[in-house]
């Protein structure tokens, strides 16, 4: 048998400990059996470090490679695209243990797992992610630590701590990196993640999407107000517009019903049915950053005028992205609250999509609709009616009944228990069934105020469905049907709006929010919440222009010169700290005043030509010189009682006088002998 | 002190003619309450020593003569049946006395050389499974021929270390041979020699070295020294806690001897080669010759004031 090169056990307990915390936060994308091979793996090279079993020999390692790729293709139907990559990425990390021959193999697979590491930032960008991926950094260093140490070295924690401290000792000199180096836009595309559920409100709505929405307690989105933050009530935040109902499902217009133009309108690209909107009084500007809902629309307070790049607005008045929200999205937008949205007559073609209904869906509605219309008279007076009859008795509730084919008639005079989607749908529906055009709006409604940093906290509970009525002279206006069932819904928030049994259904019973009156507990949350935003504005959002204006405060005006000053100036500092700490810490005590002054009497001596050996007692060097040199004789012998009794006898009283006596004391080089 | 010193040197003197420095060595090492062993070449003088020594504090002594067929139960004793009484009865041996003269420790076997191990470093001897204690002020002084002699079994590291010195006798000069050619024999001045001692001003001797000083630079130095014996690769081992401790204590003893109330360099220079020379080993050395040239080495390589 081939003499088998060992790994250092610190060092393969270390990379089989890093490994696994690399691994780790990929395991709930993984396939399951990749976990297995990994499992596998690791104790087939516990075997061979132990000596039972052997290395694989080439035609086994060859058949590993060819099932765990051909086991990724057919996994995932493809390569190209990030699961199956990292997944790729994994199998070689994984596979290269059983090749660990030599050292240059073992650093291959370290390498590879601070690669590995860094791939989990890919998919989560979170702060506990980043302080994880630290946290793999210093084992991967531990193992290389291990790597270069003595085959009997037996304290694997002194690896560790060794490995914190230089990640440690690195992190000023990464913050200032962070801090300077030029914020490259992407270079390279990394393909999103696919498969990847989209979270938030759907493109369409049917009774009961909402309600389940309502459940979840995942943060839809954070805003940050530039100026006040306006009250609950007018927190109606846009996400979508529907205008099509297809007797249960409400969607969103076909897009080649516009004809007034492209549906999309950017600053670069405006539309002329821009003209439709006029606004008036005070603008709100502010801030969201997104969480990653995998669809493109965004969600603005009505109505929206000034946005970021890469952002449109489409024909119906509301914002999307150019493609669907994969990371975490950050922009600013300016509405006016005052707003008239298509106030002149509406077109055909318009009235006819705002009006649209199925044929034969829900007669009683329809009928009724046309009754209560024509004793109403006015549109107005129409809308009062209904909002009337919602106040009623209807029942707004997290558990509404399941409906038949005719929805709203059953809702309407059956059920009368439901959540906004129903008031919502049924409103729209019986105003258009008395022909006022009107549509549905969903979006979010409300959020929740950290007091910590003042910024709004949107969750998935917030979700919520509206209406927009046309009223003539006045254009779209935003009627809330749930208002006149509940209106603290609309005045505070969804879980006020609820009896007390029902508001424990929404979001999970481990959520925190859910235990919002214990006040400590409640107070942790929201700073733990505050902390994340403060990560993904400073940390994730530092963009290039944070950059220019920190660089621009710093250091007046921005020049390379300047920056490269300040990379250098305070790198050096930086790493000059370190290198003064490691120098002090090596740095003999110093020694006493009677010696240092012994050690000035003896460079007087030796500059004569009379050198004290080092293993040489001040005694015996004494009397050597006095033979040497009788002339000196006296002085020496007195300076060397006087030492010995300072250092030895513990009279500490006569360093002065010995001071004085070294001070004195002069050897000349005896020229004559 | 000193006077009393001197007293006991001259008296000593008078058997063994110019070894002034050995002796002062040999009383430090009584004085310390060590045992001591003296190596050399037979017809030396180490029996006269270990003689006039023992004549010399007035203390009780018994001489062994080691050789190869003794066995254990010669040196401690044994239990004889006495038929008159019907019981055994226990017949001390020779090693219950003040001063042990062991001549010749290593012409005898391991086996009974390890005999002694207990009652060097306890100061009791346990026979058929019976303790007895052995009277205060028990020294061992114990001479031997160098390893290199055949009929020898060396003493091994343990017994070794038991001893707190071991000196070397070495010719004597000129004049010291030719005034013994001219005296009478030293057998039988030795018997001429008078105690200067009491045992209460032996006992106060000995409780007297605690109250030296030692200055913390003194003790950066040995400590030094003892990292030096430790860290150089020329050293097998370096030298123990215990081995420190004696060298300290010898340094002390050496300082109280010349009338000094505290310790300085030199007294840790004179006495290192006797306490540590045996105790400490070369890298390359399998017959225990290297002690005294790996002591000079750190003599030499250890800064005495300190960097």
């Amino acid at each position: 048998m081939k003499l088998v090169y060992q790994l250092p056990r610190n060092s393969l307990a270390w990379l089989l400990v890093a490994q696994a915390a690399a691994i780790a936060p990929h395991i709930p994308r993984l396939p399951v059996w990749l976990v297995g091979a990994w499992l596998f793996v690791v104790a087939w090279r516990v075997q061979v470090f132990r000596g039972v079993w052997a290395f694989p020999g080439a035609p086994v390692k060859a058949l590993l490679v060819i099932v765990c790729g051909a086991s990724l293709l057919f996994g995932y139907g493809r390569f190209f695209g990030l699961e199956p990559m990292v997944a790729l990425l994994l199998a070689a990390f994984v596979l290269k243990l059983l090749e660990m021959h030599r050292r240059r193999d073992a650093l291959v697979v370290i390498y590879l797992g601070f690669f590995t590491c860094s791939t989990q930032l890919l998919f989560s960008t979170t702060m506990p992610a980043a302080v994880y991926a630290l946290l793999c950094v210093v084992l991967l260093t531990a193992a290389l630590i291990g790597l270069n140490q003595s085959e009997g070295h037996k304290q694997p924690l002194r690896s560790v701590q060794l490995a914190a401290k230089l990640v440690l000792q690195c992190l000023p000199m990464m913050v200032l990196l962070f801090l300077v180096l030029p914020r490259l836009g992407a270079l390279w595309s990394v393909p999103m993640q696919q498969s990847a559920a989209s979270t938030g409100v759907s493109d369409s709505m049917s009774p009961g999407d909402i309600t389940r929405l309502a459940r979840s307690g995942g943060l839809a989105f954070r805003v940050a107000f530039d100026g006040a933050v306006p009250p609950p009530s007018q927190r109606y935040w846009r996400g979508l517009v529907f205008s099509r109902f297809d007797g249960r499902r409400w969607s969103q217009a076909r897009i080649a019903g516009f004809r007034d133009g492209p549906v999309l309108a950017t600053p670069d690209n405006p539309q002329p049915w821009q003209r439709l909107v006029e606004v008036s009084g005070s603008s709100r500007t502010y801030e969201v950053i997104m969480e990653p809902s995998h669809q493109p629309w965004l969600f603005a307070l009505a109505t929206p005028r000034d946005y970021s790049t890469g952002i449109s607005l489409t024909r119906d008045f509301r914002l999307v992205y150019r493609e669907p929200v994969g990371k975490r999205l950050r922009y600013r937008v300016t509405s006016y609250p005052d707003y008239r949205l298509e106030a002149q007559p509406l077109p055909d073609w318009r009235l006819r999509q705002e009006l649209q209904l199925p044929d034969d869906f829900n007669p009683r509605a329809r009928r009724q609709a046309q009754e209560w219309y024509r004793d109403a008279g006015s549109t107005e007076a129409y809308v009062e009616r209904l909002l009337d009859y919602y106040n009623s008795d209807f029942t707004y509730t997290l558990e509404p009944p399941p409906l038949g084919r005719d929805s709203v008639d059953e809702f309407l005079w059956g059920t009368k228990r439901g959540f906004c989607e129903h008031f919502a749908g049924s409103f729209v529906f019986m105003l258009r069934a008395a022909g006022v055009p009107a549509r549905v709006v969903v979006g979010y409604l409300g959020g929740e105020l950290n007091p910590l940093e003042g910024y709004l906290q949107v969750r998935q509970y917030d979700a919520h469905a509206w209406a927009e009525v046309w009223l003539r002279g006045r254009g779209w206006v935003r009627v809330d049907p749930t208002g006149a069932v509940a209106p603290e819904r609309i005045e505070a928030d969804l879980r006020s709006a609820l009896s007390e049994q029902e508001s424990q259904l929404v979001s999970g019973v481990l959520a925190l929010d859910r235990y919002r009156a214990i006040a400590w507990l409640n107070r942790l949350r929201l700073q733990w919440d505050a902390l994340n935003y403060r990560w993904h504005r400073r940390v994730l959002g530092y963009d290039s222009t944070m950059q220019a204006g920190l660089l621009r405060q710093l250091l007046g005006e921005v020049s390379p010169l300047r920056v490269a000053l300040l990379v250098i100036g305070v790198g050096g500092a930086i790493l000059g700290l370190i290198a003064l700490r490691v120098l002090l810490k090596g740095r003999k005590p110093r020694p006493s005043p009677a010696t240092r002054q012994y050690q000035r009497f003896v460079r007087k001596l030796s500059r004569a030509g009379l050198a004290r050996a080092p293993g040489e007692p001040p005694r015996d060097f004494a009397r050597r010189v006095a033979t040497r040199r009788p002339d000196l004789e006296q002085a020496v012998l007195a300076i060397t009682d006087l030492y010995e009794r300072i250092s030895y006898a513990g009279q500490a009283a006569l360093v002065p006088e010995l001071r004085r006596s070294v001070a004195r004391f002069t050897a000349t080089r005896n020229l004559f002998r | 002190m000193e006077i009393l010193v001197r007293r006991i040197v001259s008296e000593i003197g008078k058997v063994l003619l110019g070894k002034e420095h050995q002796v002062k060595l040999a009383l430090t090492c009584l004085f310390a309450r060590g045992h001591l062993l003296i190596e050399d070449l037979p017809g030396m003088g180490k029996t006269t020593l270990a003689h006039a020594l023992a004549n010399v504090l007035g203390l009780r002594y018994n001489r062994i003569q080691f050789t190869s067929d003794l066995l254990p139960a010669d040196i401690l004793g044994v239990s004889v049946f006495d038929k008159n009484a019907g019981q055994f009865e226990f017949h001390p041996g020779p090693i219950f006395t003040q001063v042990l003269l062991a001549d010749e420790i290593n012409r005898t076997t391991p086996k009974t050389q390890s005999a002694l191990l207990e009652a060097m470093e306890e100061g009791q001897v346990t026979v058929e499974g019976e303790t007895r204690a052995l009277p205060d002020n028990f020294f061992v002084i114990a001479t031997q021929n160098p390893v290199t002699q055949s009929g020898t079994y060396p003493l091994p590291e343990s017994q070794l270390d038991r001893f707190l010195m071991r000196i070397e006798l070495g010719y004597p000069d000129r004049d010291a041979e030719r005034a013994l050619f001219k005296g009478e024999d030293p057998r039988q001045r030795l018997s001429q020699i008078s105690a200067c001692v009491t045992p209460v001003q032996l006992g106060e001797l000995q409780s007297d070295v605690e109250n030296v000083q030692v200055a913390d630079s003194l003790l950066d130095y040995l400590q030094r020294l003892v990292e030096y014996t430790r860290v150089s690769s020329a050293f097998s081992y370096g030298i123990s806690p215990r081995g420190a401790l004696a060298l300290l204590r010898c340094a002390k003893t050496w300082a109280l001897l010349h009338g000094r109330r505290h310790v300085i360099p030199e007294d840790l220079q004179t006495v290192m080669p006797s306490v540590v020379a045996h105790r400490v080993r070369d890298a390359a050395d399998y017959d225990d010759q290297s002690g005294y040239a790996l002591v000079e080495r750190a003599l030499n390589g250890v800064d005495v004031i300190g960097s």
